[in-house]
């Protein structure tokens, strides 16, 4: 049974990495359009959508 | 064969053809000046729509204009739609809201709305665009699910307008999406919120599942007992601090302006809930509710978060049908030059200058050598004819231009002027509208409080007579808190409120508010305003007496060739009139024009090759015009606004479901009498000749007469206060800037008709948040009493809790479905 003590933490590292994540992608407003990034992929240049520093 | 004709457009007094298609532009519609706004009026282009413009543009653009000379056949005409003026993107306090400096240093950022973008062939049309004419000074970033675009550019090298003129010349419309920025934050944190709050929600329910299952007769290892609760306080912590944030936030603003809200029993449910779990952590016995706090948390938030962007996407259709430029007027310059600014900023004795279609701003006095122009005092006074306006003339503040460029001196400051005057006043109706508590709001804590009286007075009773502890009747009392916590609502209501803005807005009606679906349902008296309402604002022949049928016949399609040059409003209705009768115009040949002339206040005069015709005011008593061929008169003509043709319908079905209905208008006695009176026994009232303001005092006597929500229906400036004033303002397909800017429903749809789809939409969704009602309340009663008869051991309550958050959300998304179908 002493293993959930070590099993409980963990799971939380795993859900709270999982919830960092989240907060990321939305703070960088990766889900205020759904649409556009799917099709970008076609145009030839795509980089151009990039911003300046991925190029 | 009918012939192609060659007129010479220097001949004709005031150039009202298109540009492109060479069809008739009609009254009121923009013109555009060649050279900017040095231009002499000759040099005015007018176009019949948008579509013609950009074709136009492109083809010059290409430098093929020689295309037009030689054009021998007119093409078709598109639907019209609205001009929007570029330079006006220049103004800074056009750009408050919208533009902002972007995070490169010296770049702006621009939030606009695009019209017309759909697929990613456009979001490539505009990004090469931007990027072949602005390589270095402009970027795009294009958002195609939201149809919008963000604009970082250079504002130093590349001026907002050139760019807005490049995107309008692709053929999308392009409007300011103001506060788009603060939405997409408030968005995006109401976003981080739930994903915290459903973290904590699940996690707690996972550590609350052991305490669950766990058989009666056993206990919990003690060591993971404490732990796992004290882990749930943390979480829960987590939640009521962080997720439920916007409770407590709401709370305090309600208490402030002391109205209701659903955000204080929710807080006081949660706070006593969290409080008393807490409490029982540290002392190390009693039981924790720390699974139902959560998950009333997450649901409420996700519901509200549902709700929040279909709201979004209301404001959005919103601004395709705006007209952001209705507040700015173009004042002449120390230079000479003429510049857009601000109302506020126009004092008595500027000059001004109109293109046709501009809505006179302030009180005006027309330039002695201008020209003749046409005035619409639709907006002001709910008459539909275009009144001339003669150099000299004043015209009031509201007045629509006709299609004519005009030039003025102020003779009022535009902090003075009615139609400022009367915005400032309906911001502060709408504000006060937007301080009072919802129906909903109202009933969900009626329900909690009184339920909550009844419980302490129960609870108190039966601590003397059945001598339980202190201890324990606190603990019953918290769980009775949390059963009658009215979260039902918190999680029903804007699910079921979010659904009636999307099936609304399928049917082309804008609900501003939660409050207009509500007031909408439970409303009995409903005001119409007449002009542009119940008729459709544009005059039709109603009556003509042919004199000379032979030549009536012979000569009718030169009648319909001379109509078209000419951009009067009797004209526009002869043509109707014309192409609705039975006469076979095509078949017949109306001979080659040679001269065409048009007298403002008198009438047009067409040369024939063969013979002369004219159209002139009668001076006949009951005739309004009159068309005679070589001196010899054929047909009389008699006009009138025609009723919309959904008009009946909607009044005696209002009628037949118990609602009184009025007849609020501006227009003459005389013309409001003889209309009601094609509605037989529909009208408990009905005034003519009232003010703006006078509408709005009828609108607030019959509030104070019924003590129940009142419907206005309108579509002017004059309507504005009334459509403010009232429960629920409805501003129609064809209405004012000012008038939709006010109103709590705007429609998007031209048939009169989807209002009655509307109060049914808003019918079901009360029905829908009753059922929900009745559901918690059945719930909460025997859950009530089983608490406080000590039945109910705390586990159950916290199952229950979230069952019945379910439960709801079900009712809530069936009656989603039903409708759907």
């Amino acid at each position: 049974m002493e293993v959930l003590l070590f099993l409980i933490p963990l799971s939380f590292v795993f859900a709270g990495s999982g919830l960092l994540a989240f907060v990321w992608a939305t703070k960088s407003g990766q889900f205020l359009d759904m649409k556009s990034p799917a099709e970008r992929l076609v145009f030839e240049d795509f980089k151009d959508y990039l911003g300046e520093d991925k190029k | 064969m009918v012939q192609v004709v060659q007129v010479d457009f220097s001949q004709v007094k005031s150039v009202s053809r298109c540009q492109h298609c060479n069809s008739p532009v009609p009254l009121g519609k923009a013109a555009l000046p060649r050279g900017g706004d040095s231009a002499a009026p000759n040099d005015l282009m007018q176009f019949c729509c948008t579509g013609c413009e950009t074709i136009w543009n492109l083809i010059n653009g290409l430098g093929l204009g020689e295309f037009y000379s030689r054009m021998t056949k007119t093409p078709g005409v598109p639907d019209s739609s609205r001009v929007v003026r570029p330079e006006i993107f220049d103004l800074e306090e056009f750009q408050i809201g919208f533009v902002a400096a972007a995070e490169m240093p010296g770049w702006n950022r621009a939030f606009l709305a695009m019209d017309g973008m759909t697929c990613y062939a456009c979001s490539w049309l505009i990004h090469s665009a931007i990027r072949t004419r602005f390589p270095d000074t402009a970027r795009a970033q294009i958002n195609l699910s939201g149809s919008e675009v963000v604009l970082d550019y250079k504002p130093t090298e590349a001026r907002l307008s050139q760019l807005v003129q490049l995107l309008t010349g692709l053929g999308f419309g392009v409007q300011p999406m103001r506060g788009q920025a603060d939405r997409n934050r408030q968005r995006t944190k109401e976003a981080v919120r739930i994903g915290v709050a459903f973290f904590c929600f699940m996690n707690i329910m996972s550590l609350a599942f052991a305490d669950y299952v766990v058989p009666k007769n056993q206990t919990m290892d003690p060591i993971f007992w404490h732990l796992f609760r004290v882990v749930s306080l943390c979480l829960a912590t987590a939640s009521v601090l962080y997720g439920a944030a916007p409770f407590w936030r709401g709370t305090v603003v309600a208490l402030k302006q002391s109205r209701v809200s659903i955000d204080v029993p929710l807080f006081i449910g949660i706070l006593a809930a969290w409080s008393w779990s807490a409490f029982n952590v540290v002392r190390g016995r009693g039981p924790v509710y720390f699974d139902s706090i959560a998950a009333v948390v997450a649901l409420v938030l996700a519901g509200r978060f549902v709700q929040a962007l279909l709201l979004d996407r209301l404001h959005r259709r919103l601004i395709n049908i705006e007209d952001p430029t209705v507040d700015f007027v173009r004042k002449k310059n120390l230079d000479g030059s003429f510049i857009m600014t601000g109302l506020a900023n126009v004092i008595a004795g500027d000059r001004l200058r109109l293109y046709p279609g501009e809505v006179f701003g302030v009180r005006t006095r027309l330039d002695e050598h201008g020209e003749d122009t046409q005035i619409s005092l639709e907006q002001l006074k709910g008459e539909v004819e275009w009144l001339d306006a003669s150099p000299g003339d004043e015209v009031p503040s509201g007045a629509i231009n006709g299609n004519v460029m005009v030039e003025g001196l102020a003779l009022e400051s535009g902090a003075a002027a009615f139609v400022f005057q009367s915005g400032r006043m309906v911001d502060r109706l709408l504000q006060d509208k937007g301080r009072m508590s919802l129906a909903s709001d109202r009933l969900a804590s009626g329900f909690f409080f009184s339920l909550m009286a009844i419980s302490i007075g129960v609870l108190t009773i039966s601590h003397w007579l059945t001598q339980i502890s202190t201890e324990d009747s606190f603990g019953r009392a918290v769980a009775l808190v949390l059963i009658a916590c009215p979260c039902a609502f918190g999680i029903a209501v804007p699910l079921v409120m979010g659904r009636a803005f999307y099936l609304a807005l399928e049917r082309g009606i804008i609900f501003k508010s939660q409050r207009a679906i509500e007031g909408l349902s439970e409303s009995t008296v409903w005001f119409f305003d007449k002009t542009g309402t119940l008729t459709i604002g544009r005059l039709n022949v109603s009556r003509a007496e042919v004199l000379r049928q032979d030549v009536l016949l012979r000569r009718l399609p030169a009648l319909k060739r001379a109509c078209q040059f000419s951009s009067h409003h009797a004209s526009e209705s002869i043509l109707r009139w014309i192409e609705e009768s039975s006469v076979g115009v095509e078949a017949l040949d109306e001979g080659e024009l040679v001269r065409f002339s048009e007298t403002r206040g008198w009438g047009i005069t067409a040369k024939f090759r063969d013979f002369e015709m004219d159209l002139r005011k009668c001076h006949e008593a009951n005739w309004a015009s009159v068309w005679s061929v070589n001196g010899i008169e054929v047909v009389r003509f008699a006009f009138e606004d025609s009723l919309n043709p959904d008009a009946i319908e909607v009044v005696s079905s209002l009628k037949a479901q118990g609602i009184s209905c009025g007849i609020l208008s501006g227009d003459k006695k005389i013309n409001v009498e003889r209309f009601a009176k094609l509605f037989p026994g529909a009208w408990k009232f009905v005034r003519s000749g009232a003010t703006s303001q006078e509408k709005m005092t009828e609108i607030m006597r019959s509030v104070e007469a019924s003590r129940r929500p009142v419907v206005m229906i309108g579509n002017g400036v004059n309507d504005a206060l009334a459509l403010a004033g009232a429960a629920v303002g409805v501003a129609v397909f064809s209405a004012s800037q000012a008038a939709r800017k006010s109103a709590d429903v705007v429609m998007s749809n031209e048939q009169l008709r989807t209002i009655l789809d509307a109060r049914n939409i808003s019918i079901s969704a009360q029905r829908a948040v009753m059922r929900c009602f009745y559901f918690s309340i059945s719930y909460n009663l025997v859950g009530g009493a089983l608490a406080v008869l000590g039945y109910l051991t705390p586990v159950f309550a916290a199952i229950l809790m979230p069952a019945s958050s379910l439960t709801i959300t079900a009712i809530a998304s069936r009656w989603s479905v039903l409708k759907r179908s």
